[in-house]
């Protein structure tokens, strides 16, 4: 008889009967033991979104760590914004990203934006 | 308030579940879905391509978010409110996740600040009292993309959440068994970043850490976690944002004081203002890690046959669940479902008049915090619990 028994006793008494209410041990251990632990092996699909070729300098340096999803997907940032976001894969992430292409990189990010890449 | 949604619903004209949440036929065999924001920039496609997962829309393939429609989580007021394991969210920061665990081989270290360092096999652990708790797992930045002014991040819409019934071991057997000393815990997981990127970690303080409904999970809804959920361990924080439910979890530190690396310090963190909220675009305002959830109640029908969905009450039981046709001048208490405990999800249905409204839900948890109708603001696009609205014609 597991120690839990007089707990889901006095539950049911009580006509509480919350299986979930609070963790509550399993009785007799059965619970545990019934979840099977087997190894496990997957493979992720390949992405298939891509960026135009025109924003070549956007694949260059922003998909080796996400994927172009994590661009595309975003609401429309202003240049000083996608600024930040530079600056941030370079400090919080450690992007090596040259300093000296900011500024290109922003335009290209806003023309992503825009539709004016193509 | 009353004001408040009012302004909400002329704005946002009841958008809040997006078009495609409420489509009729069923999600999965549409091809896109529309998450309903505000630039009309939504549209996100559905997928089958995950392993072990149906119907997911796709918010980013490398690393994987995938988000769980709107109408996975539909159901009758008596049917269970779990989320089945192929439709709950994925959310990963680095792309470089475990695509294979061996369970023999798998060990889950405690370190630190212990007087004896482990090493536990899935036996082991499995060996030891189990527990199981059903709570609700949603994401810090769920409904990101429903933020105005629009903030980077994830776009999520309402779906970066599941509830399911967690198996495990209590956090404080396995912190007793160590013997634990310090003031925080640190949690890492299998997950690696790229390049000199930092290490995934998390951390609670050694009193949270001890919490009772705080679980060390091996079981997801009766079966092994999927890969993509965080097999073979995963850390249940009930109350707490997801982002302290570290997957794949095998390292467990003491700390002899807080964790100042880059999850903690300077990720994951909402300013101290009331509801976590400051004008859009301010900066400089004080921050603290986000940590427990609030009360939300969303739709997952709204048409002739039903208006139904579900609650949560964040970190407390759900108490109440009310819906309003007259824009917040007068609310009316919902059915609830089932209970399943104080962190899980609640069903609730409402039986509306005859007509055409714009009907407005919202929950109230049993500590008496409720919804709001006006939208808080912070730039890190989290906490969202504004009062969700649907167009409706019974
Ligand atoms: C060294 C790796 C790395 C590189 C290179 C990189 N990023 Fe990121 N990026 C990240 C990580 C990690 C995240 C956070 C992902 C998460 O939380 O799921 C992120 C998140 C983002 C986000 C979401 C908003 C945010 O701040 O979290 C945007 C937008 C983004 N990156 C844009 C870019 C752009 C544009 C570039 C190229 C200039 C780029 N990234 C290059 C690692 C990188």
């Amino acid at each position: 008889m597991s120690r839990a028994f007089p707990l889901v006793a006095l539950l049911l008494l009580l006509g509480g009967c919350q299986r979930y209410a609070t963790p509550g041990e399993t009785r007799t251990g059965g619970g545990a033991r019934a979840i099977a632990l087997s190894s496990q092996s997957i493979t992720l699909p390949t992405e298939s979104v891509t960026l135009p070729a025109s924003a070549e300098i956007v694949s260059t340096n922003c998909t080796a760590c996400h994927s172009a999803e994590q661009i595309l997907t975003q609401p429309r940032l202003k240049p000083e914004q996608w600024a930040t976001e530079v600056a941030k894969m370079r400090t919080a992430y450690k992007a090596s990203i040259a300093e000296a292409d900011d500024p290109k990189l922003v335009a290209a990010l806003v023309a992503l934006q825009d539709g004016t890449a193509r | 308030m009353d004001d408040a949604l009012r302004q909400q619903i002329g704005r946002r004209g009841a958008l809040a579940l997006g078009a495609g949440a409420l489509a009729s036929s069923p999600l999965w065999a549409q091809s896109l879905v529309d998450l309903g924001f505000s630039e009309n920039d939504g549209r996100r496609p559905l997928t089958d391509a995950f392993p072990g997962k149906t119907g997911m829309i796709l918010q980013r393939t490398r690393g994987p978010l995938l988000e769980t429609p709107m109408a996975a989580f539909d159901g009758a007021l008596s049917d269970d409110p779990a989320t089945p394991n192929d439709r709950f969210f994925v959310r990963w920061h680095y792309a470089d996740i475990p695509l294979a665990v061996d369970a023999a081989a798998f060990r889950l270290h405690i370190k630190g600040a212990v007087n004896r360092a482990l090493s536990l096999s899935l036996d082991a652990i499995q060996s030891m009292p189990a527990v199981e708790i059903a709570a609700v797992n949603q994401c810090s930045g769920n409904s990101r993309g429903l933020f105005g002014p629009r903030v980077p991040g994830a776009q999520w819409g309402n779906g970066a959440m599941g509830h399911a019934v967690w198996t495990g071991v209590r956090l404080a057997d396995l912190l007793d068994r160590a013997g634990a000393t310090g003031s925080h815990v640190k949690f890492a997981g299998l997950d690696q970043p790229p390049g000199d990127a930092p290490w995934f970690a998390k951390t609670l303080t050694l009193a949270e850490a001890r919490s009772r409904d705080v679980i060390v999970a091996y079981g997801m809804n009766g079966v092994q976690l999927p890969l993509l959920n965080g097999f073979p361990l995963r850390l249940i924080v009930p109350g707490y944002y997801s982002t302290y439910w570290v997957k794949a979890l095998d390292s467990i530190e003491l700390l002899t004081g807080p964790d100042t690396g880059y999850w903690m310090e300077k990720a994951y963190r909402i300013p101290t203002a009331p509801r976590a909220s400051v004008v859009p675009g301010a900066k400089d305002f004080p921050t603290a890690p986000i940590g427990r959830m609030l009360p939300r109640a969303f739709f997952t029908k709204a048409d002739a046959q039903a208006v139904r969905g579900i609650a949560m009450g964040g970190d407390a039981g759900v108490a109440k669940v009310e819906w309003s046709i007259d824009a917040g001048k007068s609310w009316h208490a919902a059915q609830l479902g089932r209970d399943h405990g104080q962190y899980g999800f609640r069903r609730w249905a409402a039986v509306l008049p005859r007509g055409s409204h714009t009907v407005a839900v919202r929950a109230t948890n049993v500590r008496g915090i409720t919804q709001a109708a006006d939208p808080i603001w912070n730039p890190g696009g989290y906490m969202r619990n504004v009062i969700e609205t649907a167009k409706v014609t019974v």
